[in-house]
C-alpha cells in the first residue's frame, strides 16, 4: 500500500496550524470541487483533498497520523506490527468510492466501505436512490416510446454482502421530453433494509448526437445548402423535419447565414413545441465546366454589384 | 411498466436527500429550488430540484459555505453551464456554416 502524504496533498508544512490547514483545504475544495470545477480529474483530486483534510483538521486523527508518518515516509507502507485501526466515525461525503484503502487500514473503515458509497451501518433504512442517464433518439423524444432498461441494483443479502442484481424494466419516456429533464421512478432503486420502502430509479435524458439537427432546448436548427443562384434567385424547396418534409419558400436575395424560422416544429409537445430555425449556407460546386465558367463571366460583365463598396476606394 | 413523472412531497424529499425539513426549508428560503405550493406540507418537488438540493449540500458542507453563498454559487454554475452549453453550439453552428481556412 502507498503511503499518503496529506501535507503534501494539501500543499502545507506538516508544523503547518489548524488555520493554515483549514485555508489550504478550501483553496483547494474550490478548486477541485467536481460541481465547480472544470479541471481535469478534479472527482480524483477532491476526494484525495478532502481525505487529507478529514485527518489533518481532527486533532487526535492527526496525531496518529505523524506518529505513522514517521514510519511511513514515501513508498510502500504497511501498519506497523499491533496497529488498531481507530475507529473513528468518518464521512467521507456522498462522493462515489468513499475514502483509499490507506486510510482505511489507519483510521478504520468509515460508514461508507465497500462498493460505490453505499453504507451498511449509518442509514439502515430507506433505499438508495439509483441515477441512470438515458440516450434517445430526437425523433423519439416526439412520440412517447416505451423502452426496456437494464441497470444494476445494489441489494444486501442474507449475509450483509453487497450485491449487485440486474434489473430489466420496460419504461415509457412521456412524450416531448427535453435534453436534461429527469424522469423518476418510483420505488425502482435500491430495496429498503427491512420494511422500509425502496428508493428511487431517475433517469436523465439525454439526446444522441443527430446528423442533421441541432438542439437547443426545446428548438432546432439545420443548415440548408444552397446554390448561389438559389440564393439570388428564391427557391421553393423540401426541408427535412422530425414529423417529415415541409415545404419552404426561399425568398430572392438570400444572405449567407440568414436565418429562417418554422414554427412548432422543433422538441417538446403541444402547445410547449419549439421551433426549427433554418440556417442558410450558399455553396459553390467543387468543380464546374467551361460553360458554366461562361455563364459566370457574363453575370460578372453584366452586374453592377460591387461587394465591396464598404472599403471605399480600395475596394 | 413504471409510473413516470410524478412530483416528491418534503416528506419524500428528506428521504430521498436525507436532509431535514429544517434544511430543506433554508434551501427553499433561499430561492435554491422554489417548489409548487404555498405550505411546506403542500410543497410539491420537480424530481430535477432533487438533483440541485443534492449539489446544494456537498456545497454547503464541503466548501463550508453558509446557505446565501450556496445559493449564490449554484446562480453562477447554472449561469456558466448555460453560457458552455450556448458556447459549444454556436462554435458548432459556425463551423457548419463555414468551412474554417487558414492562410490566403
Amino acid at each position: 500500500m502507498e503511503f499518503k502524504d496529506y501535507y503534501q496533498t494539501l500543499g502545507v508544512n506538516a508544523d503547518a496550524d489548524g488555520k493554515a490547514i483549514k485555508a489550504a483545504y478550501r483553496r483547494l475544495a474550490r478548486k477541485y470541487h467536481p460541481d465547480v470545477s472544470a479541471e481535469e480529474n478534479a472527482e480524483h483530486q477532491f476526494k484525495e483533498v478532502s481525505e487529507a483534510y478529514e485527518v489533518l483538521k481532527d486533532k487526535d486523527k492527526r496525531a496518529e497520523y505523524d506518529m505513522l508518518r514517521q514510519h511511513g515516509e514515501a513508498g510502500s507502507f504497511e501498519p506497523p506490527p499491533g496497529w488498531q485501526p481507530g475507529g473513528f466515525q468518518s464521512d467521507p461525503g456522498d462522493f462515489q468510492g468513499g475514502f483509499s484503502d490507506f486510510f482505511e487500514q489507519v483510521f478504520g473503515q468509515s460508514g461508507h466501505g465497500s462498493g460505490q458509497g453505499y453504507s451498511r451501518q449509518q442509514f439502515v433504512h430507506r433505499g438508495e436512490d439509483i441515477e441512470l442517464s438515458m440516450a434517445i433518439f430526437l425523433e423519439d423524444s416526439l412520440k412517447g416510446e416505451s423502452h426496456t432498461i437494464s441497470y444494476e441494483v445494489p441489494t444486501f443479502d442474507k449475509q450483509g454482502h453487497l450485491v449487485r442484481q440486474k434489473r430489466t424494466l420496460k419504461v415509457k419516456i412521456p412524450a416531448g421530453v427535453i435534453e436534461g429533464e429527469r424522469i423518476r421512478l418510483k420505488g425502482q432503486g435500491a430495496p429498503g433494509i427491512g420494511d422500509a420502502p425502496a428508493g428511487d430509479l431517475y433517469l436523465q435524458i439525454k439526446f444522441a448526437p443527430h446528423p442533421m439537427f441541432l438542439v437547443e432546448g426545446s428548438s432546432l436548427t439545420v443548415t440548408v445548402p444552397l446554390a448561389p443562384w438559389e440564393a439570388a434567385l428564391g427557391c421553393k424547396l423540401q426541408v427535412p423535419t422530425l414529423d417529415g418534409a415541409v415545404s419552404v419558400t426561399v425568398p430572392a436575395n438570400s444572405q449567407n447565414g440568414k436565418r429562417m424560422r418554422i414554427k412548432g416544429k422543433g422538441l417538446g409537445k403541444g402547445d410547449q413545441r419549439g421551433d426549427l430555425y433554418l440556417v442558410l449556407r450558399i455553396v459553390l460546386p467543387e468543380s464546374s465546366s467551361e460553360k458554366e465558367r461562361t455563364l459566370w463571366r457574363q453575370l460578372s460583365e453584366q452586374s453592377t454589384f460591387k461587394p465591396r463598396e464598404i472599403w471605399g476606394k480600395t475596394g | 411498466m413504471s409510473e413516470t413523472g410524478s412530483y416528491l412531497t418534503l416528506t419524500e424529499v428528506t428521504r430521498s436527500v436525507r436532509l431535514s425539513a429544517d434544511t430543506i426549508v433554508t434551501i427553499v428560503d433561499c430561492g435554491i429550488v422554489e417548489p409548487r405550493g404555498e405550505q411546506p406540507n403542500q410543497w410539491l418537488f420537480e424530481p430535477q430540484m432533487v438533483a440541485l438540493m443534492q449539489r446544494a449540500c456537498r456545497l454547503q458542507r464541503d466548501l463550508e459555505l453558509d446557505w446565501p453563498a450556496v445559493a449564490l454559487a449554484m446562480d453562477l454554475i447554472e449561469d456558466l453551464q448555460r453560457l458552455r452549453n450556448e458556447n459549444q453550439r454556436l462554435r458548432r453552428q459556425l463551423a457548419a456554416l463555414m468551412e474554417l481556412e487558414t492562410g490566403a
